[in-house]
């Protein structure tokens, strides 16, 4: 495909326009520091005349994983307007750091990393910043530009990890444009939105609303949980258990001054939790269903799993075999969107199963309630058996909330006891009477028949640096309660 | 170029996502008539079926010219779901209308029209748009969507014509998409945002300024111009003319209650006009530089022709032999865009002449002053040779203006008296004293060695239909002046 003219241009252009016509615009604040555009310009810069010097090329692989907010965004921002394809990964406790390795050509890190053999380590330290800031910005020589085209490859992400090892994906420029835009279209931003991060660039959709945000002239803000008052907001992005995190690091009784658009991605938000949350924020609270082989399906999945189905998704509900069903039949979630993946890298059965024909088959059930009107019902995997009926694991998880009302909960398919016991009930709560609780749930679940589920107490719930529930490790202490917890 | 998945969604897709959502959202008004989503997602679906009926299909070329906004709107919307590629033609009084015609396989209009053999004509009643008041968001059922891949064909554009014929140039789907994109981001719209463009849809920043609109679901205005007072409309697009015809048309000492956001195309804004403009509608006024070959180049140019040079946008200054000049050269202004088409129709010396190397060279004169900022200084064929020294047509007639406050005024750089007379000025001015005006003007321009200049007075300024002022009958007008008009 020959295209006329040039590609789209890259995030970094956009900022630099604003650089030019209104310098003193406030594009980033993390904690204390705050850039503006001029700043934040200057700083990519002097990034990408160090990355150009030391040899990152067009279609370069370069892990990032930095502790700051803003280092790792000018180095992802650097590397894009460079022509690499960046992979984000956590600088401490990634469980999926060899992976990761293995598939970049460079690692940039404020943290030591040991790296395979033929893997450029590069340390972001004293040497690193001081070689940064002797940049001469007024450098007469054109800077390093490199504008991909849509078929070529820029950022690699993952699944979540939450029910085994992460699956790696290549994005392409068509793919992550795609996923910025409607970042934008679904964020609701605004030149003069403030909008607030909650999460790691390994989630890519940081990095996705940052860029979106940035493009438009918006500022974006990382703040430590202690300085979240302080700050006027506008929107927020966060998995639902980093925002339950954040509503608990605000004083009793904050309400926030102004409207704040929340909006969670990666997992389901309870009821309560969405009432918490726009009694706290005082904005709307979307709950936005998507998977990381596609981007976003529903731009907001209400209390009951229903949405409508995004501008640029076609969707069809199958059976297992892949066949289409009718309207109102309840099947495997199959889509096919601008924003996704081909296949995970080096996995090709896992490629085989899940992308057939230019669908993805995600691990998702739910039917179609009316023309373009999803219901999502639950994880494919994760439907549990409750009196003799599949119900989905979200539904009880939701049941079980209001009937005892735990500080956390999560509900999980199991097969124990030599298959009697299949469902495992993990809650957060003090409850001096745990038979009590355990009778109210076996109650309020399943009244005419006994169901075999394994309730357990616990100080927390795992989970994942993402936020995520951590179902492996879940599944272990289902299988070998600590006394403790029983 | 294989791309996994579908291709980003057409404007029809995002209508009906906001139709599902928010059914009794504004989304056109037309004088005292106005359409909410859903009715506009049902009439869309309606116009899609028919079109079906009628054979058109994808990649069909098809000539668009209805009196009526809706219905064009309806149709170009209907026609681009369908996958057709689209041109707009003023039904009535179109100059090009045999050139364009030979551009497309079929033409839609309210209005009779003599076509070529190879165009299927199709007269377009009222009763075309008509359907059952009483369908439902499901019925008629949904029609197939068509969503073109970057390279195809989806819209027919043209030049002005200021300097002479149209040519015709086909924007593939990228290049329309880029126009779009950048209308919803540069304009700021918002989904609570009133725009009105003025004009036909021949200017193709309307249909563009439209389709940004209702992606996002902001309502579109189609008022006449005694009736805009009466609506809070937040953002007006048009040429610098139909900003004046509307100033005019305005009850004396209105001011618009909300400000109004007002873009400017094809032309520069004069001081005089962005003053007069801000003081009744409240807003700013952005003149934008760009031509219809690439798109925007600059979004806002200052009242001294100075503007960032938009992202996206590859900006170099050329010599006649198409040498790249080093910053603070005067020379032509060449761009490449991703919003920019490969060549004019049927016009290989043109399109050779104006698309070199991938860039297409403009006929405009300019500077870059700073890295990416531009100052704009005219039309190269419009420069005023001053005893050697370029001088921009514009730069006169914004003097002129300010000398002897015309009603309207044009200047031109011509060559006649073999060479004597350089500088053409043409006004609209109710004036007894024609040899004080002329004085005034001699003393007033400092052009140096200019001697030569031949001042016209004309009842109005000829213009082509599209309210640009027509420089070849101005030309005409200058070299044989009418009788009276010396």
């Amino acid at each position: 495909m020959d295209l006329p003219g040039r590609p789209i241009p890259t995030t970094f252009e956009y900022i630099e326009a604003f650089a030019f016509r209104e310098p003193k615009r406030p594009a980033l604040v993390q904690d204390q520091q705050a850039w503006n555009y001029q700043e934040l310009y200057l700083d990519i810069v002097r990034v990408i005349r160090v990355l150009h010097d030391i040899g990152v090329k067009r279609g370069d692989r370069v892990a990032v994983g930095a502790s700051g907010f803003q280092a790792g965004l000018v180095l992802l921002l650097a590397c894009e307007n460079l022509g690499a394809v960046t992979i984000s990964f956590l600088h401490e406790q990634d469980a999926d750091l060899a992976d990761v390795f293995t598939l970049a050509d460079w690692v940039f890190s404020d943290f030591a990393q040991t790296v395979p053999e033929g893997v450029q380590f590069i340390a972001i330290d004293d040497a690193f910043i001081k070689r940064m800031r002797a940049v001469d910005v007024a450098d007469p020589r054109p800077l390093p530009r490199c504008t991909l085209d849509l078929d070529e490859p820029q950022r690699i992400s993952r699944t979540s990890g939450s029910s085994g090892r992460s699956k790696f994906m290549l994005l392409k420029r068509q793919a992550q444009e795609h996923t910025v835009r409607t970042g934008a279209e679904n964020g609701g931003y605004r030149p003069d939105s403030r909008l607030l991060v909650v999460g790691p660039f390994v989630m890519n959709a940081v990095l996705v609303r940052s860029s979106a945000c940035l493009r438009i002239g918006a500022a974006v803000l990382e703040l430590s949980h202690s300085g979240l008052a302080g700050h006027e907001i506008t929107h927020v992005l966060a998995l639902p258990a980093l925002l339950e995190g954040v509503m608990r690091s605000l004083p009793p009784g904050h309400v926030s001054r102004s409207r704040v658009d929340v909006q969670t991605l990666g997992g389901f938000i309870s009821p309560q939790m969405r009432e918490r949350a726009m009694r706290v924020f005082g904005g709307p609270v979307s709950s936005r269903y998507g998977t990381n082989e596609t981007t976003g399906i529903c731009d907001d999945v209400d209390a009951n799993g229903v949405g409508i189905v995004s501008p640029g998704v076609d969707i069809k509900i199958v059976d297992e075999s892949g066949r289409e069903l009718p309207q109102g039949e309840l099947g495997v979630i199959a889509v096919r969107t601008p924003g996704m993946v081909e296949e995970y890298i080096g996995l090709p059965e896992a490629s085989a199963a899940a992308f057939r024909d230019g669908w993805f088959h995600s691990g998702d059930w739910g039917m179609l309630i009316a023309p373009r009107v999803l219901r999502l019902v639950g994880r494919h995997d994760d439907l549990v058996i409750v009196g003799g009926v599949k119900a989905p694991a979200m539904t009880v998880e939701s049941k079980v909330r209001e009937l005892v009302a735990p500080d956390d909960c999560t509900v999980l398919a199991v097969n124990l006891d030599a298959g009697a016991t299949n469902l495992g009930i993990a809650l957060v709560m003090n409850a001096p009477d745990r038979e009590a609780v355990r009778r109210a749930i076996a109650a309020g679940l399943d009244p005419g028949m006994p169901i075999g589920a394994r309730v357990l107490f616990l100080d927390a719930i795992p989970r994942l640096k993402s936020g995520k529930v951590d179902r492996v490790a879940l599944h272990v202490l289902f299988a070998n309660p600590p006394a403790e917890a029983v | 170029m294989q791309l996994p998945g579908r291709p980003v969604p057409n404007t029809f897709e995002y209508i009906e996502a906001t139709a599902l959502r928010e059914p009794q959202r504004l989304a056109l008004v037309q004088d005292n008539r106005s359409w909410t989503y859903r009715d506009l997602y049902l009439d869309l679906s309606h116009v899609t079926h028919a079109l079906l009926g009628l054979g058109v299909k994808r990649s069909d070329r098809v000539a668009v010219g209805m009196t009526g906004f809706r219905e064009g709107l309806l149709l170009l919307l209907a026609l681009e779901n369908v996958g057709a590629a689209t041109l707009s033609f003023v039904p009535e009084n179109d100059p090009e209308k045999e050139q364009l015609f030979a551009h497309v396989d079929r033409a839609f209009s309210d209005v009779v029209q003599r076509v070529p053999g190879h165009v299927r004509f199709a007269l377009i009643g009222d009763n075309f748009f008509a359907r059952a008041p009483e369908a439902g968001l499901a019925d008629p059922p949904r029609p197939p969507c068509v969503a073109l891949e970057p390279h195809e064909p989806a819209r027919i554009s043209r030049t002005s014509g200021s300097t002479g014929r149209s040519k015709f140039m086909v924007l593939n789907r990228r290049a329309q998409e880029w126009w779009i994109h950048r209308s919803a981001t540069t304009r700021r719209l918002r989904p609570e945002s009133r725009s009105m463009p003025l004009g036909t849809f021949v200017l193709n920043a309307n249909l563009v300024s439209s389709s940004a609109c209702l992606r996002m679901g902001a309502a579109v205005f189609r008022l006449t111009r005694s009736n805009m007072a009466a609506h809070d409309i937040t953002h007006i697009t048009c040429l610098p003319s139909m900003l004046e015809q509307l100033l005019d048309s305005l009850p004396p000492g209105y001011v618009a209650r909300v400000p109004v956001d007002i873009a400017t195309n094809g032309g520069f804004a004069s001081a005089q006009l962005r003053a007069r403009a801000e003081r009744v509608l409240r807003g700013s006024v952005r003149s934008r530089y760009g031509a219809n070959e690439v798109g925007g180049i600059c979004e806002v140019m200052d009242v001294q022709g100075i503007g960032v040079v938009g992202a996206g946008v590859d900006l170099r200054i050329v010599d006649e032999f198409g040498h790249e000049l080093p910053q603070g050269r005067l020379g032509i202004i060449s761009v490449r865009t991703p919003g920019m088409v490969a060549e004019y129709i049927g016009d290989p010396e043109a399109s050779k002449a104006a698309f070199k190397g991938g860039w297409f060279q403009s006929g405009d004169w300019g500077t870059l002053i700073g890295p990416r900022t531009l100052k704009l200084a005219g039309r190269y064929d419009d420069l005023v040779n001053a005893g050697g020294l370029k001088v921009p047509a514009a730069t006169v007639e914004a003097k002129v203006r300010e000398l002897v406050n015309p009603t309207d005024c044009a200047a031109l750089a011509v060559n006649l008296d073999g060479g004597a007379t350089t500088l053409g000025i043409a006004l609209v001015c109710d004036t007894a004293d024609r040899v004080g005006v002329r004085r005034a003007i001699a003393q007033g321009v400092d052009l140096g060695a200019i001697v030569g200049a031949r001042v016209v007075f004309l009842d109005r300024l000829p213009r082509t239909d599209n309210g640009k002022i027509d420089r070849v009958a101005l030309h005409e007008l200058l070299a044989s002046p009418p009788p009276g008009s010396v």
